[in-house]
């Protein structure tokens, strides 16, 4: 039988693996705005809640919040008003119980009204039981907040208001030691024509929308932290408060008000509250208080935007002296990011916050961030002074500093300290705080951000670059200069955490890297460590061979290679082992360029095939020395150390791959 | 034609279906479609074209572990009579686990999971409440050691419940723990081949056990495991006997490995197991579509696992994410393959031997087994179980053919007209489901 006959008959998909297979081509003739997917957010045609929150005659609700449904204004002419007054509303009224016929959650064929308790967590959950009520005879139970409290610790039984609802009468209903309701009966409101679409007549112009995507409406409430649509920025510090932490959103906006030290304490500490209703600005009050919230430029609440105006420094630097500084702060970053590094390893934290406030493990948590983000910064400072580099035509800088801090100006004042791993004791916390302490101090040079700010300067008045490379150096530095500013409230931050618990409690790692004995387990772990951190600095090597145009996309491929590291660091301070972070113990950061082909031939030109075959060649170098310690791992007696390798040398491969499929133009 | 290696064809209330071996994949088609083999053939081949199988051979690498059982204690207050484990001993000497090991095993099982992993940490036997200090000391270390390690953990328990007190019900309701009561009929069927150490009945402490749990805190799930042997035939009396003594659920396992072989199943006992187990699924068919709960696990269990379209290479977890502890800290792949040399995959300190448990799975892989290889339910059994091939090969494959058949054909009628009951079991049933949804109809 010929392959096309088959199409005649019919085949209906019965089971899920079966209907996952079948293609669907976009909605039916038959879909309905209510049987679109259940998300309001940016990006969507219309927000069903618009529609939905004046589902019963009269009043309209509010579904948004995750502590219930709250009723936001009610027509005079309406029943309700005999019972509810103007004043009501603003000390809360709930939606406790809606009685109705439920479409998707019928279980008889036979339509029976059935009542649900609107009760946390509400928000969307109680958006979809008001979408699935069909059209016909309803009721609506409302009550204040008190009562609506106890409603929800289910003190009201809900055969009670069964019993109710059964005399179909608007009232009121009081029960001792709960409090009062409020019964309301009505027909749903239709929201569709006989022809399933939208009625223009029950909608108001502006009403589908109103909710989408515009700053300071419902949807900028909404946004979590980065959505791509959100520039809202969360949270925030203010100047009269530059190291606390405020939530952009709060209510209470007095000075020394409402504050945490770090991001996770504001959230943990208003936990409990419903859903920080009586903290923070909400949808509806943001729609009327929206000048009340300030500008928020670089992360801090401000009423004035004032450029920066960069002074012409005393002595500018020249071009050849700006790469030689360049150079020597490349490798300092790069020793700061290992030395933070080091430290946040040595507290051995989940990846993830511990649950409660204010235990032991969230403070070392807390601290643990701290570091973290720093080292992160520094990583990227790193690579943003390469970029620098290359923009400048020079050579990048991959090694380590083995001091940190230089005597830039040769006044032989300097701040200045040999590169050393140590746990996050007290005396390195110090350091740390001590060295980005200097580094505020940006009138000096010796100091990082110094240094960082002569250089701005001196391209900026320097007549060695073009206006475009101007424009790229001064941006690139600019970037290093700002992230720089919070290191100090950061560590400093992490310092307050720590206070009061004894070392040897949040330290897992106690002491400096000690090389474990070969034969040893944790042995092969530390070589990973060491071979991964090769692989970092040979796939950074490898990235900025490559053009401006690929790099970003290689860039996120060598992230792999850190992900590695990280891994590798993790699971060493599990066991109480610090990683020695000596990479050179597996080879130098430059390979030896592949052996060319065809070069003993002479001029001839390698063909396709042999570029490709070099380039396989020169992606695997990369990663042969961690290839090699891993095939060790991989064969270590202990499931997890497999399991590493596993995971390790997925990542790898990921790598791999991207980039041998690189085109460096060569 | 009917059977082939790599379609199924059978008939429902509803019409004529095919069953898709690859991707467990089921379909109405329609009464006009020639049903010889070509045309069949020719419709699989498009829905299922050569080199895009969902199962291609390749056997499973060992994943993250997820569920570790332990042996807490390796003896038994019982005198059953077809036994697997030999009064829980496994033919060794009797033997508890210590604490130090139980410790060792909860690590382990983090040690070994994936990041942020459910884990589920079973308690076996013999008997585990001879064994109740360790219970209660390892219960809240283990909840302490996950949330620690970013992992939720659940618990289940397997036990005869005949040694239960009242803070052994308050321990297991307190410690969200899914556990199964092994009974095995009314009184006088329990009590013929589940007798006490001493030849008293254990029927009666089990009902006194039973009714602790009513008293003092019912776990968050309790199921009742009917053990078949050849000596009790009457399934749907059994099965409505042990429901009606409050169970959430209950299900049949027919013995296919004792010590004492006059209590195993021979060949020729299928037959009557089959017609017992059709007639108890026909009538929790009946419940479902009338809306009440008749919980035949096995039943239940086949409707939910058809629905997904489970296709498994491997008839269960053992050697993959699930191993088991004895309890001097041995890993194996099962809780029936304790004590087995063939099977022990490491123990709990040195962790576990992955190239062991890769060997295994490349070993037990259905499609290199005879003659599952060529069995249009390959997908859907998995092989059988590993301790009862071992041990007494393949008599059940007509059985299992016929229940799965018979699951099949129940299933589309149910898909038809219940489907809701896909959806959420528990919400068809209007039961309450985690205290989120308090409902209740009116007669208005």
């Amino acid at each position: 039988m010929p392959k096309s006959d088959l199409k005649k008959f019919k085949l209906f998909p019965r089971n899920l693996t079966a209907r996952a297979d079948a293609l669907v081509r976009g909605n039916p003739v038959t879909s309905r705005p209510e049987s679109g997917v259940e998300n309001c957010f940016p990006g969507l045609e219309f927000d069903q809640r618009n529609i939905d929150s004046g589902f019963f005659p009269g009043l309209q609700f509010e579904m948004h919040h995750t502590a219930g449904v709250v009723l936001r204004d009610f027509d005079n002419s309406a029943p309700a008003a005999a019972f509810l007054r103007r004043t009501d509303i603003q000390q809360g009224i709930f939606l406790a119980y809606v009685q109705g016929v439920f479409a998707s959650r019928m279980t008889t064929v036979a339509p029976a009204p059935r009542v649900v308790r609107f009760t946390p967590p509400a928000g969307l959950e109680s958006w979809r039981f008001v979408r699935d009520l069909e059209v016909g005879e309803i009721a609506v139970v409302l009550c204040d907040r008190q009562a609506f409290s106890r409603v929800a610790n289910g003190n009201l039984d809900i055969d009670v208001v069964t019993e109710w609802l059964k005399k179909r009468e608007n009232r009121e209903e009081n029960l001792p030691g709960i409090g009062r309701f409020v019964l309301l009966f009505g027909e749903r409101v239709r929201f569709l024509t006989s022809n399933g679409v939208i009625d223009p007549d029950s909608i108001e112009p502006g009403q589908l929308t109103q909710s989408l995507c515009s700053p300071w409406q419902y949807d900028f409430a909404d946004c979590g932290c980065f959505y791509w649509a959100s520039n809202k920025p969360d949270l925030v510090s203010n100047d009269a408060q530059p190291e606390q932490v405020l939530n952009f959103q709060r209510k209470d906006r007095s000075e020394g008000g409402d504050r945490a030290t770090t991001a996770d304490d504001w959230v943990l500490k208003h936990e409990n509250l419903w859903d920080g209703d009586s903290v923070i600005v909400r949808h509806a009050e943001m729609l009327t208080w929206w000048a009340d919230l300030p500008f928020v430029i670089r992360r801090r609440e401000t009423d004035r935007y004032e450029p920066t105006i960069v002074k012409p420094p005393k002595k500018p630097l020249d071009r050849v002296t700006i790469i030689d500084r360049l150079s020597r702060l490349a490798s300092v970053e790069h020793a700061l990011a290992i030395e933070y590094l080091y430290a946040y390893y040595s507290l051995g934290l989940p990846p993830t916050r511990p649950p409660g406030l204010g235990t032991v493990q969230a403070c070392i948590y807390t601290a643990g961030t701290e570091i973290f983000q720093v080292a992160i910064d520094e990583m990227r400072h790193l690579r943003a002074v390469n970029e620098i580099l290359i923009e400048l035509g020079a050579p990048w800088q991959l090694d380590r500093a083995d001091i940190i801090g230089e005597d830039f100006d040769g006044d032989g004042v300097a701040f200045q300290r040999p590169f050393a791993l140590r746990p996050l004791d007290r005396t390195q916390l110090g350091w740390f705080i001590a060295v980005e302490a200097a580094s505020q101090n940006q009138g000096d040079e010796n100091t990082i951000d110094g240094m960082y700010t002569l250089i701005l300067r001196s391209v900026a008045v320097s007549d060695e670059f073009s206006a475009d490379q101007k424009n790229r150096l001064s941006a690139l530095i600019k970037v290093i200069i700002d992230e720089g500013i919070d290191h100090y409230a950061r560590f400093s931050r992490a310092k307050t955490a720590l206070a009061g618990i004894p070392e040897n409690e949040y330290l897992k790692v106690q002491t400096g890297p000690e090389t474990v004995a070969a034969g040893h387990p944790d042995s092969v772990l530390q070589d990973a460590a060491d071979a991964a951190y090769l692989v970092v600095l040979r796939s950074l090597d490898y990235v900025f061979q490559v053009g401006d145009s690929q790099r970003g996309a290689m860039m996120e491929s060598a992230r792999r290679a850190m992900y590695n590291m990280d891994d590798a660091a993790r699971s060493l301070a599990a066991r109480s082992r610090g990683a020695l972070f000596d990479y050179r113990r597996f080879g130098r950061i430059q390979m030896q360029p592949a052996v060319k082909v065809g070069a003993a031939a002479g001029a001839m030109a390698p063909d396709a095939a042999q570029l490709r075959t070099r380039k396989v060649e020169e992606a695997q170098a990369i990663g042969a020395p961690l290839r090699a310690v891993l095939n060790q791992l991989a064969t270590a007696s202990m499931g997890e150390h497999v399991e590493l390798a596993r995971r390790m040398g997925q990542r790898l491969d990921t790598m791999t791959h991207a980039f041998e499929a690189i085109d460096k133009g060569t | 034609m009917e059977n082939t290696t790599d379609f199924h064809l059978f008939e429902s209330e509803v019409g004529r279906h095919l069953l898709v071996v690859d991707g467990s994949r089921l379909y109405d088609i329609s009464q006009e479609l020639p049903t010889d083999e070509g045309t069949l053939s020719k419709l699989v081949e498009e829905i299922s074209p050569a080199g895009s199988q969902r199962i291609d051979g390749t056997a499973l690498s060992p994943p993250p572990l997820q569920t570790l059982s332990l042996n807490v204690a390796q003896t038994c207050n019982m005198g059953c009579s077809y036994c697997y484990a030999g009064q829980g001993a496994f033919g060794g000497k009797p033997k508890l686990m210590s604490y130090d090991v139980a410790e060792a095993s909860v690590d382990r099982l983090i040690a070994e999971s994936g990041e942020g992993a459910d884990l589920v940490i079973g308690f076996m036997g013999g008997e585990p409440f001879v064994n109740r200090p360790l219970l209660c000391s390892i219960m809240p270390y283990a909840e302490r050691a996950a949330a620690a390690a970013r992992r939720t953990v659940r618990f289940s328990l397997t036990t005869n419940a005949t040694l239960l007190e009242p803070d052994d019900a308050k321990l297991l309701a307190r410690h969200r723990t899914q556990v199964a009561v092994s009974i095995d009929g009314p009184k006088a069927v329990n009590d013929a081949v589940r007798p006490m150490n001493d030849g008293s009945s254990s029927y009666d402490r089990l009902i006194r056990g039973l009714q602790l749990f009513e008293k003092h805190g019912r776990p968050y799930h309790l199921s009742a495991r009917i053990t078949v042997t050849p000596s009790a035939r009457d399934l749907p009396g059994i099965l409505d006997h042990v429901l009606s003594l409050g169970f959430d659920s209950a299900g049949f396992s027919p013995v296919l490995v004792s010590l004492d072989p006059s209590q195993a199943l021979e060949q020729t006992d299928f037959d009557w197991m089959l017609e017992g187990m059709i007639a108890s699924g026909q009538k929790a068919q009946q419940s479902i579509l009338a809306g009440k709960r008749y919980s035949f696990s096995n039943f239940e269990t086949a409707l939910q696992e058809i629905d997904r379209g489970s296709h498994r290479p491997y008839p269960c977890g053992a050697g993959a994410a699930y191993l088991s502890v004895s309890a001097d800290g041995g890993l194996y792949a099962c809780h029936r393959l304790v004590e087995d040399p063939k099977h022990r995959f490491g123990d709990v300190w040195s962790g576990s031997d992955y190239s062991a448990r890769a060997s295994h799975l490349t070993a037990r892989h259905v499609d290199r087994q005879e003659p599952c290889r060529s069995c249009w339910a390959r997908y859907l059994c998995g092989g059988g179980c590993y301790h009862e091939v071992d041990r007494r090969g393949r008599p059940a494959c007509d059985y299992i053919r016929g229940w799965l058949e018979f699951c099949l054909a129940s299933y589309v009628v149910l898909k038809e007209r219940a489907p809701d009951y896909f959806r959420n079991p528990d919400l068809y049933f209007d039961t309450t489901v985690a205290g989120r949804l308090q409902s209740a109809y009116s007669d208005n």
